[in-house]
């Protein structure tokens, strides 16, 4: 029976074509959909690597007219050191850093060193403490490396991973630091994902700032509050800050606020594309319940006849339904084609090969559900074909 | 082989209701040839479907090869057209997108046979009726006599006991149209039971014997 479908489908193939090329659009789409959303959805379920939860991040403009990576002045960072301190005293806070970037903004600096690519922060000791980090290895800097000549840095765990495999980094060297750079690797911190639980896995890199005359200037602060702070406690925060250091600015967000506007940020193109594709894939079911009622309806008298020398309901039923499958199989089969390129070529980016994996699957499925759906109607309607009416006439 | 008693179908459309069969009483025997005549219109194709179990009738009782027909469920119906009745038609409704043998295997689709076994019957079939050299030709590839010898041959590749014919030669010119009644007369020489439905006198004549129907009531 398969043979015969598959010759009949053949002989018919200018009919199927359009059939065919409606599925492997969409199957493309749905693809391209599905690969999105379970790309963001395996991030999600990855360790972020801290606790966003009552952190609050402020700017500060020194307001002297400098700006870009400046040395400081010795009174800014006097000034900067009580900042920090008086923001800890501040009631309600526990800790205080200041930092290069904080997690969820937009941006942060990246580098790479021999075909690694990771992303690099600059951090004072308290970091640690304010984003809650899990040490997995080794330790984290203190005041114990003031005036060592080795720099100290932290990595996080993708990034041991991809540099070390399963060797112990901690002791080690980056590889491919350029020789004056004298960092050390002293301790590992569970994954560390800056963009936020959406975003991809990536390799980052923690310096140790001290506050002296000679560093870069770092525009952030990180602090951290209890879990219960009064409702004006942005407002105190940016008093004291002000009280401290009169003549800079402030600027205060919580981090559950940043995330919000980088998780939107990320879920737009799914949301959109989803609105889209699900436009796409009933224009695509509506078009086809239209082409496999047509092809019934244009078919009565084979239906008929078929009919007349001994197919059952039940075979009928079964007969549209498996031409509809090998029509739905062939674009299917066109549309894997052009999706196994990806792998080949190395387009998959930063999506793993599970998750390219777990969308074919995903978008297969939807496919054959989707032509099940639209052919149940058609496929019943030709059971309803009575053989003497359709070979009646001619 | 088939047996009417008081056999009546009507149909119903939303205006009319139109009696298309009137109490028709009939027995057609094992290795009968007869045909069946009548003015358009008068329910010979009625009468042929009731007999193929295309359709059932509305009162009276039907049986065929001792078989009685009454409220079977259609997969038996089905079975029993598979199994017993071939069909052709003035039409000959052979399907344009498949070969010749596709077409003459259709009815063994719906036996258990292998695929092996259906392409030897269909070429035995094809065969009998002189088209062995037709095999893969596309129906439209082919003369309307040509067309309804592959019709027969698919009618007869299940090996039915009854042959149902319905104007088997209304579409055809004369040597054609004779061509078939040979073989459905060797057919039935064979030992297959035949019903026919004709307009021509002349076909007629070649069958055991004629039954003549008038607005649905059987004239003698
Ligand atoms: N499906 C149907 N619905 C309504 N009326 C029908 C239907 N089929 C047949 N009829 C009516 O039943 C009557 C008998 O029709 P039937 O087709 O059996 O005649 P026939 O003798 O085969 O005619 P012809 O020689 O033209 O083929 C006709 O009046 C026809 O109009
Ligand atoms: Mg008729």
């Amino acid at each position: 029976m398969i043979l015969h479908l598959l010759r009949l489908a053949w002989n018919r193939k200018g009919a199927n074509a359009l059939v065919i090329i409606e599925i492997f659009v969409a199957f493309l789409v749905t693809f391209a959909v599905a690969a999105l959303g379970l790309f963001l959805w395996d991030n999600q379920r990855r360790p972020l690597g801290y606790q966003w939860q009552n952190v609050y991040a402020v700017n500060l403009e020194t307001g002297d007219g400098r700006a870009g990576d400046d040395d400081w002045s010795a009174d800014q960072v006097e000034t900067l050191r009580r900042v920090l301190i008086e923001a800890k005293r501040l009631e309600g806070v526990d800790s205080t850093a200041a930092v290069l970037t904080v997690p969820f903004e937009m941006g942060g600096s990246t580098r790479t060193w021999e075909n690694l690519r990771m992303q690099v922060n600059e951090v004072t000791d308290e970091f640690l403490e304010v984003m809650e980090l899990e040490l997995v290895a080794g330790r984290w800097f203190g005041p114990e490396d003031d005036g060592r000549e080795v720099e100290p840095i932290v990595i996080d765990r993708d990034l041991a991973r991809a540099a070390f495999g399963d060797a112990d980094p901690v002791g080690q060297r980056l590889p491919g630091e350029p020789d004056e750079g004298g960092h050390r690797i002293v301790g590992v911190v569970n994954d560390f994902r800056e963009d936020g639980e959406l975003s991809s896995a990536t390799n980052y890199v923690f310096e140790r700032k001290a506050l002296n005359p000679e560093s870069r200037l770092l525009r952030k602060l990180v602090v951290r509050a209890a879990p219960e702070v009064p409702p004006d406690f942005e407002e105190q925060l940016i008093t004291t800050l002000r009280g401290v250091a009169p003549g800079w600015s402030f600027e205060v967000r919580s981090l559950e606020g940043m995330r919000r506007i980088s998780r939107n940020f990320r879920l737009a193109p799914l949301v959109l594309s989803g609105v889209v594709g699900l436009f796409l894939l009933s224009m695509v079911g509506l078009g086809l319940i239209g082409v496999l009622w047509q092809n019934v309806t244009r078919r009565t008298r084979e239906l008929g006849l078929r009919r007349a020398v001994g197919a059952d309901r039940g075979r009928i039923y079964r007969q549209i339904l498996a031409e509809l499958f090998l029509v739905t199989t062939t674009g299917l089969l066109f549309g894997l084609l052009v999706v196994f390129q990806l792998p080949f070529l190395d387009l998959l980016g930063s999506v793993s090969e599970k998750v390219f994996a777990m969308a074919v699957t995903v978008s297969i499925l939807i496919m054959y559900s989707l032509t099940l759906l639209c052919g149940l109607y058609p496929s019943w309607l030709a059971t309803r074909v009575a053989a003497a009416d359709a070979l009646r006439y001619e | 082989m088939i047996h009417l008693e008081n056999v009546s179908k009507s149909y119903r459309t939303e205006r009319i209701e139109t009696l298309a069969l009137d109490s028709i009483n009939l027995e057609v025997e094992t290795g009968e040839f007869v045909a069946i005549m009548g003015p358009s219109g008068c329910g010979k194709t009625t009468l042929l479907n009731l007999m193929g179990l295309l359709d059932t009738p509305d009162q009276g009782t039907l049986s065929l090869d001792g078989e009685a027909i009454g409220k079977q469920s259609d997969r038996s119906l089905s079975r029993l057209r598979n199994r017993k009745v071939g069909f052709i038609f003035q039409n000959f409704h052979l399907v344009g997108d498949l070969s010749v043998v596709d077409n003459v295997e259709i009815p063994l689709l719906y036996r258990t046979l292998s695929s092996r076994e259906r392409r030897e019957l269909a070429a035995e079939a094809l065969g009998r009726v002189g088209l062995s050299s037709r095999i893969s030709h596309l129906p439209a590839q082919l003369s309307g006599g040509q067309q309804q010898r592959v019709a027969v041959a698919r009618a007869i590749v299940g090996r039915p006991q009854v042959l149902l014919a319905d104007e088997p030669t209304g579409n055809l010119d004369s040597q054609m149209g004779d061509e078939i009644l040979d073989l459905l007369e060797e057919l039935n020489r064979d030992g297959g039971t035949v019903v026919m439905v004709t307009h021509d006198p002349r076909m007629a004549e070649r069958a055991h014997r004629t039954v003549r129907l008038f607005d649905g009531r059987q004239v003698q």
